[in-house]
């Protein structure tokens, strides 16, 4: 190597990297934040906008609705906890029903997702932030609680979508043959439906659920993980690792899960990230056509909906959900993009 | 050459059938499936004489396999059926909608080919510096703005605060008035901002993944013997490595098209496009089964002949797959 050439190398290879690898590494951590940021919101969604109080003290008894209701989230805990006597009923209204000066610490923003004003379509306030809609719902609850409703459609959609797409994948791959031949077909037929024609024709016949949206997202965007986990199994299937693991005597299965599976899980987990960015933006598509969450729940589709249905009366409502679909994409992109260049060390030298 | 290109339309038969297999599956087989709804349950709209015809139309009568081996013949044979709503043909139906839907979709692709090409050349040949960086960062935070997030904010401040485009339909009131060339001017102008709204997704994507590609391609030896033979940094990049980088995207094109087709629906609802994808929302709001059927069943094989037509391009760009 003449010294020339070896001053090229160090100049451009080893900095580029290093610098690669960094800006790899914002992108990551930009997107666990904002990320973490949204999900956190939607978590604690009650705290921050309720018609309930976090704590109260009311006939005589010290009561917590809105830290019982942001812990029913908690799956489990959702079937053993219940709210105390009076706030536990549908109709009770806790504004009113409080004595004045009793003690009460209320959320950021005292109104609830489904609360009623007397302001129709008002604009952004002191009482009510980011304004109300149509019904007189505020809107900053609204989008906190929209938040809880995408990010939960966003993970569990993305999660069964990845399981089937990890099971058919691995399947076709490692299997090889006819399994192969068919099992490529049917992701070939699920791949051709353009997933809002299949999705509408689906919802056609449900009625509108969170569950309902969850699964049919889950049964038409698990194509990419499939086709992803397919050509992983395929290359790995004559790895040496997986040779010795095989002459060690164990079964195809506890191959296919125990050895190959952890090799191919981390390009998969950052296919799904985009999966999960896909999930949200198609639940609020379809909240806002009207085929998604039901309307009784808060959904950011819905939000954008009335800004659209009220465009010259009340064109601020279309702000917020706007921004909020955008940061979670966003987020969801950040933290694929990012985790991507960090696996992939041939990206991290090629792009600046 | 010839095998392998038979050999690629032998294995869209497979695929069409499944096509065929699942929009049959998802209705038929749903709770509330059109012998249901001719049933009436619900559905006191049909009348007597509109069952008679659905039953003879898809064979009620007969089992599921019998009646999903009608509707398949009749299928291929372009008969699409009556629309439940008005008694028209379906196949009417969607011709009238189908050239709007194209023609965004074909324009959009053909604009983001013709903006990201220069763009993306001109990132690679500069690498790191400033226009790459902005491209980068601009294109990347375009393609996560939904594409009904962009429809919605360029309606508010481009179409009502601003007032430049039209955003409602495809023709102005007077359409009929105007000479043939302002009708033409007045369709393009009405498809500025739903022609962006499909655009610009793919102007990023397309951006960043040739930028990716051709600084990958800039940096193997048949471009530094180029170099050494004296050709120009320009001519290098468009005649040499250029071609090289525009095959993976003819295949990126081909993957994104049912997303492209599928974005139709909101975005021609929300710009009133009377296109396939807002005929499909009508049809679901109306529960008019033969034209979801055969909307559902129609843009699937448009996808499925679009990735065939990428497919055969590749096997012509790139001797290396003809051997396959």
């Amino acid at each position: 190597m003449s010294i020339a050439s070896a001053h090229v190398v160090e100049a451009t290879l080893p900095r580029a990297s290093v610098f690669a690898r960094r800006r790899g590494g914002r992108r990551l951590w930009t997107g666990v934040v904002l990320a973490g940021v949204i999900v956190a919101v939607g978590f604690f969604s009650p705290l921050l906008a309720s018609d309930q109080p976090i704590v109260c003290r009311h006939d005589g008894r010290v009561h917590f609705p809105a830290v019982v209701d942001t812990l029913q989230k908690v799956p489990l805990l959702g079937r053993v906890l219940r709210k105390s006597e009076p706030f536990r009923f549908p109709g009770f209204d806790a504004k009113h029903a409080l004595a004045p000066d009793a003690f009460a610490i209320w959320p950021v923003v005292a109104f609830g997702p489904g609360e009623m004003t007397d302001d129709l379509s008002a604009a952004p306030s002191r009482e009510h932030w980011l304004g109300t809609d149509e019904q007189g719902r505020d809107v900053f609850a609204r989008l906190v609680h929209g938040a809880a409703v995408s990010v939960r459609v966003g993970l569990l959609a993305t999660l069964l979508a990845g399981a089937i797409g990890i099971t058919v994948g691995a399947a076709a791959g490692y299997t090889g043959g006819w399994t192969d031949r068919v099992l490529s077909r049917v992701i070939e037929v699920v791949i051709c439906f353009p997933a809002f024609f299949l999705i509408l024709a689906v919802m056609m016949w449900l009625e509108p659920s969170v569950a309902g949206v969850i699964v049919v997202i889950a049964l038409t965007r698990w194509t990419g993980v499939a086709r992803f986990a397919r050509a992983e199994f395929l290359r790995l299937k004559s790895a040496d690792f997986v040779l010795a693991a095989r002459c060690a005597g164990n079964s195809p299965l506890r191959i296919a899960v125990r050895h190959m599976l952890p090799c191919t899980l981390a390009p998969v987990l950052v296919t799904l990230t985009f999966g999960v960015a896909d999930a949200v933006m198609i639940e609020a598509g379809l909240s806002w056509l009207g085929f998604g969450v039901p309307p009784t729940q808060p959904s950011w589709g819905h939000l954008l909906r009335s800004g659209y249905d009220q465009l010259l009366s009340a064109p601020h409502l279309i702000y917020p959900p706007c921004i909020a679909i955008f940061a979670t994409v966003l987020a969801c992109h950040l933290i694929g993009e990012g985790w991507r260049r960090r696996l992939d060390p041939k990206a991290e030298m090629v792009s600046g | 050459m010839a095998v392998c290109i038979l050999r690629r339309f032998l294995l869209c038969v497979p695929t069409f059938l499944g096509i065929t297999f699942v929009t049959f599956a998802v209705i038929h087989l749903a709770p509330g499936n059109p012998a249901a709804a001719a049933a009436g349950a619900g559905e006191a709209r049909m009348t007597a004489g509109q069952y008679e015809r659905l039953r003879e139309q898809y064979h009620l009568d007969e089992p599921v396999h019998r009646q999903y081996v009608h509707w398949l013949a009749s299928l291929v044979r372009w008969d699409l059926g009556l629309s439940f709503r008005d008694g028209r043909p379906v196949a009417e139906k969607i011709g009238e909608r189908f050239w709007p839907t194209l023609i965004l979709t074909v324009s959009a692709i053909a604009v983001s080919l013709v903006v990201s090409i220069p763009l993306g050349v001109h990132a690679a040949r500069r690498a790191g510096g400033w226009f790459d960086r902005i491209v980068a960062g601009t294109s990347f935070g375009l393609y996560a703005v939904p594409r009904y997030v962009m429809g919605m904010l360029l309606i508010v401040l481009v179409g009502v605060r601003l007032d430049w485009f039209p955003f409602v339909g495809l023709t102005s009131r007077n359409h009929a008035e105007l000479g043939s060339a302002a009708q033409i001017g007045d369709v393009v102008w009405h498809s500025i901002l739903i022609g962006a709204c499909f655009a610009y997704p793919l102007i990023a994507y397309l951006t960043r993944f040739l930028r990716d590609n051709l600084v990958e391609v800039l940096s193997s030896d048949f471009i530094t013997a180029a170099r050494a033979r004296g050709l120009s940094e320009r001519r290098i990049a468009y005649c040499h490595a250029l071609p090289n980088a525009m095959l993976p995207m003819l295949t990126l094109l081909g993957l994104m098209l049912p997303s492209v087709i599928g974005g139709a629906v909101i975005l021609e609802v929300m710009f009133s496009w009377p296109g396939m994808g807002r005929l499909m929302f009508d049809a679901i709001m109306q529960r008019d089964y033969p034209v979801v059927m055969a909307l559902t069943t129609l843009t699937a094989v448009v996808v499925l002949l679009g990735t065939l037509a990428v497919d055969l391009l590749y096997v012509i760009a790139d001797p290396r797959v003809r051997s396959v």
